[in-house]
């Protein structure tokens, strides 16, 4: 199990070094003075405008840049051969996937854990200085729920993103692959959502097609800055299993992954 | 004893067939050239043997046993022809994320590691960011990756591709080091001076055929041999 170590190790030091990694947190940074302008603009609700906006500016900021990240990680590696030299030190192709994903696994928590901290200790010092009948407090307790889904979110596309880069050959086809995953599977989400609520209105046909693909496709949505406010109570049941999905279809990915980089011919 | 075993291989991509059947042996111990014009099929021989891509037929073993089994790749170090590395991190983490994904010994590794640096001139560079290195100090890099574990084979893909007289000298000198330590070495080259110098046998392939298996005592006439094997087959861009 030391080889996952070396996987975690490689993946964080390759893509903290990145400049961009550094451009997203300065970028956020402003974005969070940004939010706390536009919060000026609000009469009635300062702390939810707030909420919104930072929280927007994250979830935007995370699956932006492990969709880059991951994207420019392992198609890279096997488009231009580096995988050669990890695959040449016996480490086989089954434990070369496994290592990527843990690594994404890691990369991830850090990133999550630096901007999410932005993100809530921002949050709360800007609503801080907000005055007036309509502000609300900030919950930790929640922002923390929020983040950990975020994470188990983002790394859900990182491993959309590993998976097709076992079979996809070339690094663009990956990425835009990938976009349309995550901009289907958030539609479908919506969609199966507003289906459920007009169940009488809707042909049998599409709600199942949409049924059907709400659980084909992945699933990126989070509880969102109301939970974060205490404007809406966290489901336990509903969280947990969205989330438990959201491994198992990970999960899933990485063995059908391992199956598929196995024939891979490396070429 | 054989410790390389390479039983005719035929491969094709596609329509073209690229290797049709290459057979070839080599013993523990010896330096072993393969020697062939650009496009023979000498690069896609080593993918084969390192089980990146896989044969149509034939069969390839590495200590006796088949070339997929992960613990023969332990015993086996490889260069590939253009090494791409993670071009973010320093030359030192590379060499400590191998270290980590290989489960080596730290104290004995970052012995080796200085060593063979020292001696293929890298370790001045070792901190430096991969994407800063050129691409001479790249292929250094990639023999001192497929160095550093002490393997029973070193299997190298064009190893003086890229390098000025120096380092074409000490690469030379490491792989004869290597063999007087009881090291097995099989590369790749079209430089026929190279084999000359440093191999005791070495084999032609041409056109994804072993045209011939040339012994230490013809070695002073490969290149009449390559010359005459290609005009033979009638390859007009080597000649």
């Amino acid at each position: 199990m030391r080889f996952l170590l070396g996987f975690a190790y490689i993946t964080l030091k390759e893509n903290v070094r990145r400049k961009s990694f550094y451009g997203v947190v300065v970028v956020y940074l402003v974005s969070l003075i940004f939010s706390r302008i536009l919060m000026e603009f609000s009469l009635q609700d300062p702390s939810k405008v707030l909420a919104d906006y930072t929280y927007s500016f994250l979830s935007l900021f995370l699956f932006l840049s492990v969709l880059f990240i991951a994207t420019d990680t392992m198609a890279k590696d096997i488009e231009k051969k580096s995988v050669y030299l990890v695959l040449s030190k016996g480490i086989t192709r089954d434990a070369y996937i496994f290592g990527r994903m843990f690594g994404f696994l890691v990369f991830t928590l850090a990133l999550v854990s630096l901007l999410g901290t932005l993100f809530l200790v921002g949050l709360w010092v800007l609503n801080d200085l907000t005055v007036g009948v309509f502000r609300k407090e900030v919950h930790i307790a929640g922002g923390l729920v929020v983040l950990l889904s975020l994470w188990v979110k983002i790394f859900l596309l990182s491993t959309v993103v590993l998976f097709l880069s076992t079979f996809m050959s070339n690094f663009f086809l990956v990425f835009l692959v990938s976009v349309v995953v995550l901009i289907a599977g958030s539609s479908v989400e919506n969609l199966y959502h507003f289906v459920s609520i007009e169940k009488e209105r809707i042909s049998a046909i599409v709600r199942y097609t949409v049924t059907f693909l709400f659980y084909v496709l992945p699933s990126f949505s989070s509880p969102g800055p109301d939970v974060v406010l205490g404007l809406q109570k966290v489901e336990a049941r509903h969280v947990s299993l969205d989330l438990l999905k959201a491994v198992a279809y990970s999960g899933f990915l990485t063995v059908t992954g391992v199956l598929i980089f196995r024939k891979r011919e490396l070429a | 004893m054989e410790i390389l075993l390479v039983k005719d291989i035929r491969k094709s991509f596609g329509k073209v067939e690229v290797l049709k059947g290459v057979s070839f042996s080599v013993r523990s111990g010896e330096v072993f050239g393969f020697v062939g014009p650009n496009g023979a099929g000498k690069s896609t021989t080593m993918k084969i043997i390192m089980d990146f891509i896989r044969q149509d037929s034939g069969e390839v073993l590495l200590f006796g046993r088949m070339n997929s089994d992960p613990a023969v790749k332990r015993r086996v170090g490889f260069l590939p022809e253009h090494p791409y590395f993670y071009t973010n991190v320093t030359g030192r983490e590379f060499l400590r994320f191998l270290q980590l994904t290989m489960s080596l010994e730290e104290s004995l590794f970052w012995e080796r590691a200085g060593y063979y640096a020292e001696k293929i001139q890298i370790d001045w560079a070792l901190d430096k960011k991969i994407s800063e290195y050129s691409k001479g100090m790249l292929q250094r890099f990639g023999l001192l990756q497929a160095v550093v574990s002490e393997p029973d084979l070193l299997i190298l893909d064009e190893p003086m591709s890229g390098l000025d007289p120096i380092g074409r000298k000490i690469v030379a000198d490491l792989i004869l080091e290597l063999k007087e330590n009881g090291k097995t070495v099989f590369f790749s080259t079209h430089i026929l001076p190279d084999v000359e110098r440093i191999c005791d046998r070495a084999c032609v392939i041409i056109d994804g055929r072993v045209t011939d298996l040339v012994e230490s005592g013809d070695l002073q006439n490969i290149e009449d041999i390559f010359m005459e094997r290609v005009r033979e087959i009638g390859l007009r861009e080597v000649l």
